[in-house]
C-alpha cells in the first residue's frame, strides 16, 4: 500500500493525496503506521472510535489493549497546527513514531498519528500541546519586548 | 571482511556532535544543481547513539530564543527569529495569512450602475479594498444574524460623471463614505399601504456607530487612492457597500496582510583566501554585491564577504566549473528573515502578536478536548 516517494515523504498508491510527511520510522513500522493514518477504512474490531462531544471535538483511534498508539483526527485544522504540533512530538524523547497526514484536500480535518514507548499516547499529545503553547507564549513576549525596544530606541535617536 | 575487534574500533564522539553532523542540523547547503540538508532533524533520539539529546528543552529554547527587530513602520515590519524550528515559524505565517480576521466588503447593493464595469467586477473590486479599521470591535454575522452596529460596516458611493464635462472621471476609493447609521435603502416591503410599521431598511442600527467612543473622533475609512472604475461623460454609479468580518481562508480579502513570508539567513562561507585576479572576478559575479575586496598590504587584494543577508542565493557565483569549492553557500536553519506587510487594518506587530495567540488558543482546544 505504501511506497516509498523520496526521502521522508511516502505516498500511497490508491489515494493521490495520501502522503505522509516524514515519518522517522523503518518501511515496516511506516505500513504501520500509514494503516491507522488512512482512519477509517482500516478499522480494526479491537480499536475503539472515541467520539469527545460534537462537532467541534477531537478523535481518537487507538485500541483498548494499548494505549501507546492512537491516531487523533483534528476537525477544522490544517497544516498550520498539524505540523507544528508533528515538530513538538519528535522532540518530546517518550515519542517513537509520529506523523501526520491530511486525508483529503477538500475534507477539513487532519490525523495525527502518535506511537509511545509505553506512555498513553492521548497524554503525550497533551503535554506536546502544553509545550507549544509554552513556546509560544515565549516567543509572545520576546516578541513584544524586541519590539518595545526597537520603539524606545527609535524615539531617543529622534530626539 | 576482516573481522575488527570492538576494541579497534574508533570512538565515537560523546556528548557532543561532530563539525560535520553538525553543519548538517544547523545548515541548508546550497549546491549548483541542488540543495542538500534540507530536511529538518527533530527526532528527539536523533543523536543517541552519540550521546546527545536532541529533544525539546523548553528552558534551553528560553536561552537561545532571539527576537531582532530590523524594521518597524506603520505598514511594514521585518524581523528576525533567531533559534525556532520552522514548522512554528511557517505555522505563524499561515496564520498571519488565512487565520486572522478582518472586515472587508462582503455585499453590494447597486441602486445605480451606467459604469461599462460590470456589476460583479464591480462588486470584486469593492471587496478587495482595505478597510482601516480594527476587526477586534465587531463580531462575526452568521448566516441567521441581522446586519446591526455590531458586525456591518455600511459605506456609500455615489459618483456622476457629468454630460457637459466631455471628460472621463476616476473613482477612487476614497470616495466611499462611511454611514455611522447604517443603510438608507429602505426594503421592499410586502403591504406598504400599513402606515403603523416604520420602513426597515437593509440592516437593522440600533444606534449609531459613531456614537461609539472608538468611533466618535475616528472616522471609519478605507484605503485611499485605489481607483475603483472610470467613468464616461453621463455615466453614474450609486451603490452601497456593506462590510462583515471574515478570515483570509474564506477569501484573501479578508487577509489581514498583503503578504508575510519568511527567508532563512544566507551564509557565505570562503574556505580559502581568493586573491588577486579571482577576487575581482568574484566581487564582479554577485549581482547583489555580497562580496567586497580588501586590500592586504603588499598590492595582495583579497575577497571579503561582507553583506551575507543581500545573498539571494542566486549561486550566479558558483555556477562556473571550478568555483562550488571556492565558495559555500548555506543558509542557517533556525534563523528566519520574517517580513510582515500589512493592508492597514491593523500594524504589523499587533499583527504577529495576534498570530501567536491564535496558535496558543489551537493548542488550548486540543488539550481541552482531550482532557
Amino acid at each position: 500500500m505504501v511506497s516509498s516517494a523520496g526521502e521522508g515523504v511516502r505516498m500511497c498508491h490508491i489515494c493521490p493525496y495520501y502522503t505522509f510527511l516524514s515519518l522517522k520510522v523503518s518501511y515496516s513500522e511506516t505500513k504501520e503506521a500509514a494503516k491507522h493514518i488512512g482512519g477509517e477504512q482500516c478499522h480494526q474490531s479491537t480499536h475503539r472510535f472515541l467520539l469527545l462531544g460534537h462537532k467541534q471535538s477531537k478523535m481518537e483511534h487507538g485500541s483498548y489493549q494499548d494505549q501507546s498508539a492512537s491516531t487523533f483526527t483534528l476537525p477544522d485544522e490544517d497544516h498550520t497546527l498539524a505540523n507544528a504540533l508533528r515538530f513538538t512530538l519528535n522532540q518530546d524523547p517518550r515519542v517513537t513514531v509520529c506523523g501526520y497526514s491530511i486525508p483529503h484536500p477538500s475534507e477539513a480535518r487532519v490525523n495525527i498519528r502518535v506511537q509511545t514507548t509505553g506512555d498513553p499516547a492521548n497524554e503525550v499529545l497533551k503535554d506536546s500541546c502544553q509545550d507549544l503553547m509554552l513556546l509560544c507564549q515565549h516567543v509572545r513576549s520576546t516578541f513584544d519586548q524586541a519590539v518595545a525596544d526597537f520603539k524606545n530606541n527609535k524615539g531617543s535617536e529622534s530626539e | 571482511m576482516p573481522k575488527i575487534p570492538l576494541s579497534d574500533l574508533p570512538v565515537l564522539p560523546q556528548n557532543h556532535l561532530p563539525l560535520h553532523i553538525l553543519l548538517q542540523k544547523t545548515r541548508v547547503s546550497c549546491n549548483n544543481d541542488a540543495p542538500t540538508n534540507t530536511e529538518d532533524i527533530i527526532y528527539s533520539g536523533a543523536y543517541a547513539a552519540m550521546g546527545v539529546d536532541n529533544s525539546l528543552r523548553l528552558d534551553e529554547f528560553r536561552k537561545n530564543f532571539k527576537v531582532k527587530v530590523i524594521k518597524l513602520s506603520e505598514e511594514d515590519m521585518e524581523f528576525d527569529l533567531i533559534g525556532i524550528d520552522a514548522s512554528i515559524a511557517n505555522a505563524f505565517r499561515r496564520i498571519l495569512i488565512s487565520e486572522l480576521p478582518t472586515m472587508a466588503i462582503e455585499k453590494v447593493l447597486v441602486a445605480n450602475s451606467s459604469s461599462v464595469v460590470q456589476d460583479e467586477v464591480l462588486a470584486h473590486r469593492l471587496g478587495l479594498i482595505p478597510i482601516q479599521v480594527d476587526p477586534r470591535l465587531f463580531e462575526y454575522m452568521s448566516e441567521n444574524d441581522v446586519p446591526n452596529e455590531k458586525n456591518t460596516i455600511v459605506f456609500k458611493l455615489h459618483f456622476k460623471c457629468e454630460r457637459k464635462s466631455g471628460e472621463r472621471r476616476t473613482v477612487y476609493s476614497h470616495d466611499l463614505k462611511w454611514l455611522p447609521s447604517g443603510s438608507e435603502y429602505m426594503l421592499p416591503t410586502e403591504n406598504s399601504s400599513d402606515p403603523s410599521s416604520k420602513p426597515k431598511t437593509y440592516t437593522s442600527f440600533t444606534s449609531s456607530q459613531d456614537s461609539l467612543p472608538e468611533f466618535l473622533n475616528n472616522p471609519i475609512t478605507v484605503t485611499p487612492g485605489i481607483i475603483i472604475t472610470k467613468l464616461g461623460p453621463g455615466q453614474e454609479i450609486e451603490l452601497e457597500a456593506h462590510a462583515v468580518k471574515g478570515l483570509g481562508q474564506t477569501h484573501a480579502k479578508w487577509s489581514p496582510v498583503a503578504t508575510a513570508w519568511y527567508r532563512m539567513l544566507p551564509e557565505v562561507i570562503l574556505p580559502r583566501d581568493i586573491i588577486g585576479e579571482a577576487a575581482q572576478k568574484l566581487v564582479n559575479k554577485c549581482p547583489v554585491k555580497v562580496f567586497d575586496i580588501e586590500d592586504m598590504g603588499d598590492g595582495v587584494k583579497r575577497a571579503t564577504v561582507a553583506r551575507p543577508r543581500a545573498c539571494t542565493l542566486c549561486r550566479e557565483c558558483i555556477r562556473e566549473p571550478g568555483w562550488e569549492n571556492k565558495v559555500e553557500l548555506r543558509r542557517v536553519r533556525d534563523h528566519f528573515i520574517f517580513t510582515i506587510e500589512s493592508t492597514g487594518a491593523m500594524p504589523p506587530e499587533v499583527l504577529f502578536t495576534e498570530a501567536v495567540q491564535i496558535l496558543e488558543d489551537k493548542c488550548e482546544r486540543v488539550i481541552t478536548v482531550l482532557s
